[in-house]
Order: structure tokens, then sequence, then C-alpha cells
């Protein structure tokens, strides 16, 4: 059992080096993201299961188990929203890409600043009313 | 297991399996340093927690505590909010 567990230990620490080196040789930020979310999921999967072999007790296996589903949820959710953004901020592809089947479909969802309303007016009624151009003359 | 006995393999796999997390560390860090956006740096910094959450589970091997399984956790939990924040800062373009 304590061989298994070193393997698996040994083997998500090999996965974690191999997302820091997508990290760093990937030429652009979704084939980045693509090697990031991936490996560094996979990496903690596997040592929280070495963790629950060696300990043998229901209460880490337990917290391993929700730990791992957790990240395994909410690591795509994260990789899409962030790579959504990047799109919409027209963050350039890679020259080499083959396809870009986002053009025209994704756009900034979110207004592009949080400005705050214009407080309004005390005395005039309504003032935008009157600015609005009538249609009968 | 108490913190008294740990298997002396486990060491030697937790000495190693933390060197090849710390090489991954380095790379991700200077990812943070160089990468051209923002988003880059974002995406670095959530491998990066990813890869502490790692970190604790091997010390937590070596050491035999296992009260760092609640913070690696926490921090999975907290992470998560951080990268969904930043991926809206993001998509309103005030920081390039």
């Amino acid at each position: 059992m304590i061989v298994l567990a070193v393997l698996f230990l040994l083997l998500g620490a090999a996965l974690m080096l191999v997302t820091g080196l997508g990290l760093m040789r990937m030429p652009d930020i979704f084939t980045r993201m693509h090697a990031a979310t991936k490996g560094a999921s996979l990496g903690v999967a596997f040592m929280l299961l070495a963790t629950a072999l060696v300990f043998q007790e229901t209460g880490v296996t337990l917290k391993g188990t929700i730990t791992v589903l957790f990240i395994f949820l909410t690591a795509p959710v994260a990789a899409n929203l962030l790579a959504r953004a990047a799109y919409a901020q027209k963050t350039p592809l890679w020259k080499k890409s083959v396809m870009d089947e986002g053009r025209g479909k994704i756009s900034i969802s979110v207004p592009p600043t949080s400005r705050p309303r214009r407080p309004a007016l005390r005395g005039k009624s309504n003032p935008g009313k009157a600015r609005r151009p009538r249609r009968g003359r | 297991m108490t913190p008294g006995e740990v298997h002396p393999w486990l060491v030697w796999g937790a000495w190693v399996a933390g060197g090849l997390l710390a090489a991954g560390m380095v790379l991700t860090f200077l990812r943070i340093a160089l990468g051209p956006t923002l988003a880059d740096r974002v995406v670095a910094v959530d491998v990066l927690a990813t890869m502490i959450t790692g970190a604790l589970a091997v010390v937590a091997l070596a050491t035999g505590t296992q009260l760092l399984l609640d913070i690696a956790l926490a921090i999975a939990l907290i992470v998560f909010l951080g990268t969904v924040a930043m991926a809206m800062t993001i998509e309103r373009g005030i920081f390039k």
C-alpha cells in the first residue's frame, strides 16, 4: 500500500511539473489554459489519493474526495470564464492557429466601465424627458 | 497514523515530490512575472494555488499531520472565487 501511495505521489508531482512546463512553453494564452487546467487538476487528484491511501481514515478520505470533486467542478468553469474574458478583450491568437470559431460570437457582455450613475437633479422634475426628441413635429 | 511514525519510503517520496513541485512552482512564477496580459497572470496564479494544495498534501504525508488537508480544502474553495472575480474584471477591460 505504501508503494502505491508513493507512486501516486510522484505521479501527481510529475503532472504538476508538466503543468508548469506547459505554462512556460505554450505559445498562446488559450493553449496555456489548456495545459494548466487539466494537468493541475489531475495532479492534485493523484496527490490526495496518495494521502487517502496512507492515512486510511474516513475523515481524510472524505476531505480528499470533497476537495477533488470541488476542483474538478470549478476548474473548467474558471477556465471557461477566463478564456471568454481574454477572447472578448481581443487577445491575439497563436499565429499558427487553424480555426477561430468565436469570431463575431463572443463580445464583451458586461458594461466596459462601472461609472456611478449621475445623481438626480433637485428642483427639476425628470430632466431626461425634456431632451427626448418629440415625434409629432 | 500518529505524527511520530512515518514510513521512510514516504519521507523519500515526499522529498522527491517536493522537488518536482518546486520546479513547477518556479516555472509558474516565471509565467506570472513575464505574462504578456493580465489573463496569463491570473491563469498562473490559479495553477499556483492548485500546486500549493498539492504541496500541503505532500507536507501532510511527510509529517503525518492531517490538519493540513483542511487548509487544502479551504484554499481550493477560496481561489475559485478570486479567479471568477478576476475574469469579470478582465472582461470589463479596466486593466490590461
